[in-house]
């Protein structure tokens, strides 16, 4: 790893958005079966960016795509380029590339170690040369973990609480300064004080990094996100929509195939305020099957 | 069976559901009880076994018959030279065996692609494990007695344990495996979130938390190996040596004829003197003595290696 990635993270946010990543024309299939059509998008530096939308629209593969995490994934294919700083992200070795990028998941999974070594694991396997102890502390610190385990920092991870767990395991990306966090429902397993304490953290760690969030809780999207990706599952109508994934399949997908497609991409307000379409209304309508996916699903625009 | 007999009656009721509580209880019962059976047959056949080796293998056990060579006079005769043969062989397996098993284990598991190629190996090591120990005694007799003479020496040590090294790494590889898939996939992904490498993954990871399951699977093959006498006898391991491998010189001990604990009580049951015979359940306490020794050893650094982890 060239230690020129190690980038200083503490220099102020530029107020013009600068783009980070640019995905264009994603697509993905599992197993020949198409989960995920054309997406475009740019994500913005220093900002909070939420992919949200019903269960099963891909935004958790979409997320995965950044990191290039789908490519561990059996029988998952790829199309389209995912650019970091306008250089596609296929021309870096995959490691450098989830070195630079950080990502925390859904479940908590922290290694069956003591919560010393989480963090100091991928220092280490990243061949960090300067003082461990310290980043340990900083990024323990900066989750706001700190007071809570520095008595005993070799007690194993897995005795730690859910929430204190999710919260190491943000440690731990960012104890490798990356440049950007893909977080998958990072509180979706969470108490609502867990929660409430991590969308504290992720508001301030925003001055320093990108975050890209896929989120149910659209409370949790209006409060921190700056912009917001709304997904949904479309069936395809034509054929000419079949085209697009020819390359991606080898199957004869039939019409009426479910398959995840971005309908809206904009600042959290307009989002929020003007959707421009019926079905980002409909799920973002409070009150009415907030978190049901047959709801919006059902409906044309 | 009652049972049948009494669910007919309740089949006029208008609930759709037949309670019946009193029958499933009953097949529970006769469940329970069969299972208990089966235990019981397992073990009595087991103590039946262990009682009558010990009646005529315990007196005859002292110090004279582990410390002396083979010999024609039955009371005389020791099995020094068979038990050093079978520490020497085991060692050798266990060296050979482990990490070429669980080096095929690691590859297959964690860094092959799924093609069709993989595919087939995995199914070629699955038979294999299945395959009669005698043809893999005419493949080292083959293979490591006459081709790789120069190397093994012929006859010896190091022919016998690569010959039940190759009969025991299937059992291994496939333990590797299992307890490799064991490991939640979670922390995979964690770990190359963090930007490690396969082989880190591996190393500070997946491995540590599969090596109990691989000590297990690797106690098991050797438990395999310690009894094996078919293809230790078609590689041609004597049965009657006088003499211990030189120790100062391992290349010339590894080198050096041999004969194992399996071997001699063997040729002892085989001879007509009842006096042999005796000798030959001694032979078997010692050699179970040997094994529960190893497995012991297995248990306790899986132990220690589990409390790491």
């Amino acid at each position: 790893m060239t230690s020129t990635t190690l980038i200083d993270r503490d220099r102020p946010a530029s107020t013009s958005p600068e783009v980070i990543f640019r995905a264009e024309n994603i697509c993905v299939a599992y197993e020949d079966i198409p989960v995920l059509e054309n997406i475009t998008l740019d994500i913005y530096k220093h900002q909070i960016t939420g992919f949200i939308g019903p269960s099963g629209c891909g935004k958790s593969t979409l997320l995965r795509c950044f990191n290039r995490l789908n490519e561990l994934v059996r029988g998952a294919k790829t199309t389209g380029t995912v650019s970091l700083y306008d250089r596609d992200i296929n021309s870096f070795h995959p490691v450098e590339v989830r070195r630079r990028i950080g990502m925390v998941f859904q479940r908590p999974n922290p290694f069956p170690k003591s919560v010393y070594d989480n963090i100091a694991v991928g220092l280490r396997v990243n061949g960090y040369r300067g003082d461990i102890d310290e980043r340990v502390e900083t990024a323990l610190r900066q989750v706001g973990l700190w007071n809570e385990v520095k008595q005993n920092l070799k007690k194993n991870a897995w005795d730690l609480s859910g929430g204190q767990q999710q919260r190491l395991c943000i440690a731990r990306a960012i104890a490798l300064q990356p440049e950007a966090i893909l977080m998958d429902e990072p509180c979706a397993s969470l108490d609502p004080i867990s929660s409430a304490r991590i969308d504290e953290l992720l508001c301030e760690m925003k001055q320093h990094y990108t975050i890209i969030i896929v989120t149910h809780n659209l409370k949790q999207a209006a409060r921190i996100t700056d912009r917001i990706a709304f997904f949904n599952v479309e069936a395809w109508e034509s054929d000419d929509r079949l085209e697009t994934l020819s390359s991606l399949t080898h199957k004869n997908v039939p019409l009426g195939y479910r398959v995840g497609r971005l309908i809206e991409y904009a600042p959290t307000v307009e989002i929020f305020t003007r959707p421009q379409h019926q079905v980002t209304l409909d799920y973002l309508s409070p009150g009415t099957h907030q978190h049901s996916s047959s709801h919006s699903r059902d409906r044309q625009y | 069976m009652t049972y049948q007999n009494e669910g007919a009656e309740t089949t006029g009721s208008t609930s759709s559901f037949e309670v019946n509580m009193s029958t499933r209880y009953k097949i529970d019962t006769v469940f329970k009880y069969a299972t208990w059976a089966a235990v019981v047959v397992a073990i009595v056949v087991l103590v039946v076994l262990l009682v009558d080796v010990a009646v005529d293998g315990l007196p005859r056990l002292s110090w004279q018959f582990l410390s002396s060579m083979p010999s024609r006079k039955p009371e005389e005769a020791g099995l020094l030279s068979a038990l050093v043969g079978t520490v020497w062989v085991m060692i050798l397996v266990a060296l050979i065996c482990f990490p070429i098993g669980v080096g095929a284990g690691i590859f297959l598991e964690e860094f092959s692609k799924d093609t069709w190629f993989s595919r087939a190996i995995e199914i070629n090591i699955n038979n294999l494990a299945g395959v009669p120990s005698i043809i893999y005694g005419l493949l080292g007799l083959q293979v490591f007695v006459r081709w790789l003479e120069p190397v093994t020496g012929g006859r010896s040590i190091l022919t016998g344990a690569a010959t039940l090294a190759l009969l025991v790494l299937p059992i291994v590889i496939v333990a590797t495996r299992e307890s490799l898939r064991a490991v939640p996939d979670s922390l995979r992904q964690a770990g190359f979130a963090l930007g490690a490498t396969r082989w880190q993954v591996v190393r500070e990871h997946v491995f540590p938390l599969a090596l109990p399951g691989i000590l297990t699977g690797t106690i098991l093959a050797l438990s395999r190996a310690i009894g094996e006498t078919a293809p230790l006898i078609t590689i041609g391991a004597l049965t009657f040596i006088s003499f211990l491998p030189p120790l100062d010189n391992p290349i010339e001990g590894v080198q050096s004829p041999f004969t194992v604990l399996p071997i001699q009580v063997y040729n002892w049951v085989s001879r007509p003197q009842a006096e042999f015979h005796t000798n030959a359940a001694a032979g078997i306490i010692v050699l179970m003595v040997v094994l529960l020794a190893m497995n012991a050893t297995a248990v306790i650094l899986r132990n220690k290696f589990q409390k790491q982890a």
